[in-house]
């Protein structure tokens, strides 16, 4: 698993694409920093010059849902269309070490930007009375954050894992990430108790909602891990069922 | 070593192979052999363990592949049609990933990719990136994969396919030194390279195996008739007739007219046996003289050409 896991790392920096995701997140979050934390005006946003990076950073768990993609549409899709899965598929690797290897590197790369990110805190650190920034409530956060982006990942990797085409395995994962975004409100106007229930079962964010308030809530975190188990799970069914219709 | 029994694959309602059985034994080298669409490659996926089979089952030294997938795997080299290879890395950086999924022990990682990339001379290529190889390279690079773990078994499809005649006959002549350490199934839509490096041959057409005989047997069968062409001025139903009833006739097959008001045929008798007097006579009797008659040397070709099904050429 680690080796898949080592390649997988090196292969997103040999190509721009791991350069590519970190660039991205890296301006969203400056554009953020700037709007919520840095400027007076209040512009469409309405926060200004706040002394706190949670809002910055809850506001970024939709961007990130959006540009998971970048990292998430080649890892099965290309390795099948190029029929490079062969050397894995007939080496005695399990199908999950796979998975899982391919996964940890998206994740890998993840917390890169992540510790990247860093940058925006501390600067407000730096420039605010002390006692302003809670570092444990901030750690807390960005726990919360990460597992919010493990999920969307788990997602990305079983879509990539359904196609053959990078394009098509970017675009459903655009869509799944707006559904779940614009899903629960939708859902919850509808006014049915069933699709409430629904609704609330996929809101992502309101389970994220504890750890911007600085608490590691344990349903939240069993959440979180059990939809990425469960996306990871589908992903070594995917594929080992394709070996059975050969299409 | 490698027993296959009653495999059989559909994709969708496609029958790409069906219900085909054989067996190589331990140290053989064994062409497959097949036109294109027969059926090898899905042969070849099913064995490895890439696909799995709607029914039947593959057996390497008496682990199935379903049901054992680690031993299997671990006791298998694969060269697939593609060969797998990751165009950016580079050829170092690639064989040390292959090792490390094939379990190589770490200790023994440099040294075996030394040794088996000399094998396939493949020493001053180390440091460059796969994707700036030539294709032959490429290909050399896809052989020494299968190699690594040392693996007893050694499935290679199509290996020569799409390179140039001498890279051709270099990757023919490392089969053939390979065959004297492994066990090989080698695919291949030639003949004469099955000749070249295989004593087994395995003839498959449309999903079904047709022939399965060591080279040698395939040869004697072959050498057993002699064939010739005769043309005759007549009718192709008159004349075929006149020549079935000719003593010593094993087979008779009208070739088509090549020459206005004559017929071509294709005329098979046993080895050593003379019909031509014979068949001059009776011929002349029914007044349909014959105009030529040209001996043709039957190779392994005609005969892979004809349990395929595909048109002869004489
Ligand atoms: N994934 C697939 N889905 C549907 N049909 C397939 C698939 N793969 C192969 N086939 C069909 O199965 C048949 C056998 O294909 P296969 O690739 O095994 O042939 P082959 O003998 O390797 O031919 P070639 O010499 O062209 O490589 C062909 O008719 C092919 O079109
Ligand atoms: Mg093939």
């Amino acid at each position: 698993m680690w080796a898949v896991c080592k390649k997988e790392i090196q292969n997103y920096f040999f190509s721009p694409v791991g350069y590519v995701f970190i660039a991205i997140f890296m301006l969203i979050s400056a554009v953020l920093f700037f709007n919520i934390n840095l400027t007076a005006n209040t512009y469409g946003t309405g926060y200004s010059g706040m002394a706190d990076y949670s809002t910055a950073l809850q506001n970024m768990t939709i961007y990130l849902s959006f540009i998971t993609p970048v990292l998430t549409m080649r890892i099965f899709a290309e390795e099948r269309k190029n029929k490079t899965d062969q050397l894995y598929l007939t080496s005695p690797l399990s199908i999950t070490s796979v998975v899982l290897g391919k996964y940890f590197a998206a994740l890998t790369v993840l917390l890169i930007a992540m510790v990247l990110n860093l940058i925006f805190p501390i600067v407000i650190a730096l420039y605010t009375s002390s006692g302003s920034l809670s570092f444990a409530m901030l750690m807390v956060q960005y726990v919360g954050f990460f597992l919010i982006g493990a999920t969307f990942m788990a997602i990305g990797v079983f879509v990539s894992s359904m196609t053959e085409s990078q394009v098509v395995a970017a675009v459903v994962s655009f869509a799944v990430a707006a559904v779940i975004w614009l899903g629960d409100s939708m859902l919850t106007s509808l006014g049915s108790e069933a699709l409430t229930d629904i609704a609330s079962s996929l809101n992502m964010l309101a389970r994220y909602q504890s750890f911007a308030d600085g608490i590691v809530g344990f349903s939240p975190l069993i959440y979180y891990v059990s939809i990425s188990g469960l996306f990871v799970f589908l992903t070594v069914r995917a594929i080992e069922r394709r070996r059975w219709t050969g299409v | 070593m490698i027993e296959i029994e009653n495999l059989t694959k559909l994709y969708g309602n496609k029958l790409a192979v069906d219900n085909i059985s054989f067996k190589v034994k331990k140290g053989s080298v064994v062409g497959f052999l097949g036109r294109n669409g027969a059926g090898k490659s899905t042969t070849m996926n099913i064995i490895t363990g890439y696909i799995s089979a709607t029914s039947g089952t593959a057996r390497i030294n008496g682990y199935d592949i379903l049901k054992n997938p680690r031993e299997v795997k671990k006791c298998i080299g694969y060269l697939p049609e593609r060969p797998p290879i990751y165009q950016e890395m580079t050829v170092q950086e690639y064989l040390k990933f292959v090792c490390a999924i094939k379990d190589v022990k770490a200790s023994a990682v440099s040294s075996h990719i030394e040794e088996i990339s000399n094998l396939v001379k493949l020493n001053e290529v180390m440091g460059r990136r796969i994707g700036n190889l030539s294709k032959g390279y490429q290909q050399r690079v896809g052989m020494v994969q299968a190699l690594v773990g040392n693996p007893e078994v050694l499935i290679l499809d199509e290996p020569t396919v799409g390179l140039d005649p001498k890279q051709i006959i270099e990757i023919r002549r490392m089969i053939k030194a390979l065959g004297k350490k492994h066990t090989i199934i080698l695919s291949s839509h030639i003949l004469p390279e099955v000749a070249d490096v295989c004593e087994q041959v395995v003839i498959i057409n449309q999903g079904k195996i047709v022939a399965q005989d060591t080279l040698a047997n395939l040869q004697e069968g072959i050498q057993e008739s002699a064939n010739m062409v005769v043309r005759i001025a007549g009718s192709e139903s008159a004349a075929t007739k006149q020549l079935r009833a000719l003593s010593g006739v094993k087979f008779v097959e009208g070739l088509g007219v090549r020459e206005k008001d004559t017929v071509d045929i294709l005329v098979e008798t046993d080895k050593g046996v003379d019909v031509r007097r014979a068949m001059f006579n009776a011929m002349a009797k029914a007044n349909m003289p014959i105009l030529m008659i040209k001996y043709v040397d039957v190779t392994l070709e005609d005969i892979f050409l004809k349990l395929t099904g595909a048109e002869r050429e004489i």
